[in-house]
């Protein structure tokens, strides 16, 4: 009885994913809506798929999660670095004299 | 509450003769490569992912700068003003560089892996044991926040160049997928898969390394 009932389930289960997209097709949606605007066919499918679909689910919100980490910190600790931090790379001395005698001729 | 005290006052002070420490100064250019010399490097360094090239988008900078000193409005810090000369000499450098943009890549970490089941009743979706972890509600701690950023660096660092230039374009500076497109030469289509191979390597990367060592209990 209880197998009968968990391939029931598993059927059932399959057959709901048969009508939605895969989640490899799902998490390109999701990233794909940060970039564009999704037709109303995309939006729908993805909606369903998220409905129904745990792992995809927790991408999505981990996805936006990094967005929007990197949107409201990103600037601090990738592009420029804050005086504490200390920066990864220094122009290399040859550089830094070119540089000067650039600057320097144009005064 | 300061900043309407100050403008009230604003009027009075304009009937005085001008002040001349009111025009915007910048410092005196002599010394601009060692103030901002090795700050602006990283910055370029990070994006170009290329030594020659961040050197070269540094001293377009500074000789533009130069030229520009006049215009020079002191709305905002003169480091901010170079930074963002600099965000546009990066960008040429993108352009100069497109041709040298290859579409076969290396493939990245998550795609040897394989994330996603290639045959059977359920081909197209996660493996069991690829399925993305719970990371947790919370907001970060400070020191969170700052072992995310180590992590996040070692990652971004991971992604060839091509990418990780879309990626920076994209996120960092925030410009508008149509400009990017423009800038680089490539298709929205190519663009879409580009970032989303980008955003897919730096979670799963970011999964892998950072979170399921770090945040045990979130589990």
């Amino acid at each position: 009885m209880k197998t009968l009932f968990t391939s029931v389930k598993h059927l059932f289960v399959l057959f709901l994913f048969k009508l939605v997209p895969p989640c490899n097709e799902a998490t390109m949606l999701v990233s794909r809506s940060f970039d564009t605007k999704l037709s109303f066919k995309e939006r729908f499918q993805l909606k369903c798929h998220l409905l129904i679909c745990a792992a995809c689910n927790r991408f999505s919100k981990q996805i936006h999660f990094l967005q929007k980490i990197i949107h409201e910190h990103g600037h601090l600790h990738v592009h420029t670095h804050d005086e504490e931090t200390p920066l990864r790379a220094t122009l290399s001395d040859e550089a830094r004299k070119r540089l000067k005698n650039e600057v320097s001729s144009r005064l | 509450m300061r900043v309407s005290g100050t403008t009230t006052q604003i009027p009075s002070s304009m009937n005085t003769p001008a002040i001349p420490s009111v025009v915007p100064q910048l410092s005196d250019p002599s010394g601009w490569v060692d103030l901002y010399g090795d700050y602006l490097y990283n910055y370029a360094l990070m994006r170009l992912k290329d030594a020659p090239m961040a050197e070269d988008a540094v001293q377009e900078t500074f000789l533009a700068a130069l030229k520009a000193r006049q215009t020079f409005a002191g709305r905002s810090s003169e480091k901010t003003w170079m930074v963002g000369i600099l965000k546009h000499k990066i960008i040429d450098q993108f352009r100069k560089n497109k041709r040298e943009s290859t579409y076969t890549e290396e493939s990245l970490p998550f795609e040897r892996e394989g994330l996603f089941l290639e045959d059977g009743e359920w081909a197209g979706h996660w493996k069991p044991q690829c399925k993305p972890t719970a990371w947790g509600d919370t907001p970060l701690t400070t020191i969170e926040q700052q072992e995310f950023w180590k992590v996040f660096q070692h990652c971004f660092d991971k992604l060839p160049d091509r990418l990780a230039s879309v990626f920076s374009l994209r996120e960092l500076e925030e410009m508008e997928s149509a400009d990017i497109c423009k800038v680089l030469e490539i298709t929205e289509t190519n663009l879409w898969v580009v970032l989303h191979r980008a955003r897919m390597h730096l979670r799963r990367c970011l999964e892998v390394k950072w979170l399921s060592s770090a945040t045990p209990a979130n589990k």
